[in-house]
């Protein structure tokens, strides 16, 4: 009997076409979406670390304001500040945890997915409230004694 | 012979995995871009802001070195300055901190909740000093009495009553014992010194709320803040000068001091800031600037 080969070659190349297109694809696919992963994990960081120093330095103008000794001791402060912190950050939104002990504080920022957490440190000679907060605009308060709180708006 | 074309009706269905394919990675590359631009921003807001307590120290410190300054001019003229000559001072001084404040989206507010006289008393003619009383005195500052050793009395402790300062809650006492000439003392009660100093010396200096005497510490936070009353006795058994300005008026007319002055001891203001960020309020005492209180 005789075979018949004809025409098979065309067949055999679309395959081979398919296959490499499709190893093609997935090695982009696999690698790209890996490259965007460690970007938004990158980026997140960063974006946690300049919130996180945002909330640090305006914690410490706001101690600043509170010792700020001009008379005899024998006065009486109030004060509000307003920190316009970003809402979102590339993972999403995060939460931001603030502790402090005398004249030492942590302001941890965590997102989840990716799972990143940023750890900012700060001086306050004034005690700061423990408090945990989500993104967004953020207020430290001070009414004449106790200690900074830290709460959102 | 095989069929080597596709039928018409398969035609459409060609290039389906690429064109997917490409709007996956189009979808990637959209994602990128944005991973991108969310990186430079960032880093353009970690440069932005400054520091959010400068325009209220700033305001804050204008105004007490401004009314500070006022008082101490007005208090070393001629002195005789009342609260209703130097409050349109202090209401000027917060108008023109106002307007600079406001030009920076600043508004601040200044408001003089109070103001407090008093009297600088003082001896200048070295002698024996004066007996006085001034009754309601509530605090005291610049204190400073330089005695002449030499010519003070060495007193008999049990017969003598020695020099005294007192302050309504507390005394000290000033003076040389017979049993020890060599020493002028300064004492809680008599008899107890806590203070020394030569008393062959010309002068002996007692920086009384600055805490020295004799050149050396003699630091017992006395008179702070217990001031109720103040009242110089057995003045005669001390001799030299003296000055201190008081907070309070009330001088006991049969017992007056020798010189006195109206001055300005304190002002109470209220210090208000509010910017787009940041509202603070205080409370502050202003003295005249240069004063040891």
């Amino acid at each position: 009997m005789r075979s018949d080969d004809r025409a098979v070659s065309v067949a055999v190349g679309y395959v081979l076409s398919l296959g490499i297109a499709t190893l093609l694809f997935s090695v982009l696919l696999i690698g790209g979406s890996g490259m965007i992963e460690s970007q938004t994990r990158t980026v997140t960081h960063d974006e946690l670390s300049v919130t996180g120093q945002q909330l640090a330095a305006d914690l410490s103008g706001a101690d600043r304001l509170v010792r700020a000794n001009v008379s005899d001791g024998n006065e009486s402060k109030t004060l509000r500040l307003r920190t316009d912190l970003p809402e979102r950050t590339a993972a999403g939104s995060y939460t931001i945890e603030i502790s402090h002990d005398d004249t030492e504080g942590t302001i941890e920022l965590r997102s989840t997915s990716p799972d990143v957490v940023v750890r900012v440190h700060f001086w306050s000679q004034t005690g700061v409230g423990k408090s945990t907060v989500n993104g967004g605009a953020v207020e430290i308060s001070y009414d004449g004694s106790g200690p900074l709180e830290v709460e959102s708006i | 012979m095989a069929q080597v074309t596709r039928p018409r009706d398969c035609e459409g269905n060609r290039g389906q995995m690429i064109l997917l394919m490409g709007v996956v990675l189009a979808v990637m590359f959209v994602a990128l871009a944005l991973l991108v631009n969310a990186a430079i921003y960032t880093d353009n807001v970690a440069t932005r802001g400054g520091d959010p307590a400068g325009e209220a120290l700033e305001y804050q410190n204008g105004v007490v070195d401004s009314v500070s300054g006022l008082l101490a001019e007005e208090n070393n003229q001629a002195g005789g300055t009342t609260a209703t000559d130097i409050e349109p001072a202090i209401e000027k001084i917060g108008d023109t901190h106002r307007q600079y404040h406001l030009r920076r989206a600043a508004m601040a507010e200044t408001t003089t909740d109070r103001v407090y006289e008093g009297l600088l008393i003082e001896q200048t003619d070295s002698g024996g000093l004066a007996n006085w009383n001034l009754n309601d005195a509530e605090s005291v500052r610049s204190f400073e009495i330089t005695f002449e050793p030499g010519e003070m009395p060495q007193l008999n402790l049990t017969t003598d009553e020695p020099f005294e300062i007192d302050v309504g809650e507390s005394k000290r006492y000033v003076y040389i014992n017979e049993d020890n000439p060599g020493d002028l003392v300064v004492a809680e009660s008599v008899g107890n010194p806590i203070c020394t100093a030569d008393a062959s010396a010309d002068e002996v200096r007692f920086d009384v709320t600055g805490g020295r005497f004799g050149g050396s510490s003699c630091d017992t936070g006395w008179p702070g803040a217990d001031v109720d009353g103040l009242s110089f006795s057995n003045g005669e058994n001390a001799v030299g000068t003296y000055e201190l300005t008081v907070k309070g008026t009330n001088i006991d007319s049969d017992d007056p001091p020798p010189d006195t002055t109206t001055i300005i001891y304190d002002v109470d203001l209220t210090l208000q800031i509010t910017t787009p960020e940041l509202r603070y309020e205080r409370s502050v005492t202003v003295v005249p600037e240069g004063v040891d209180a």
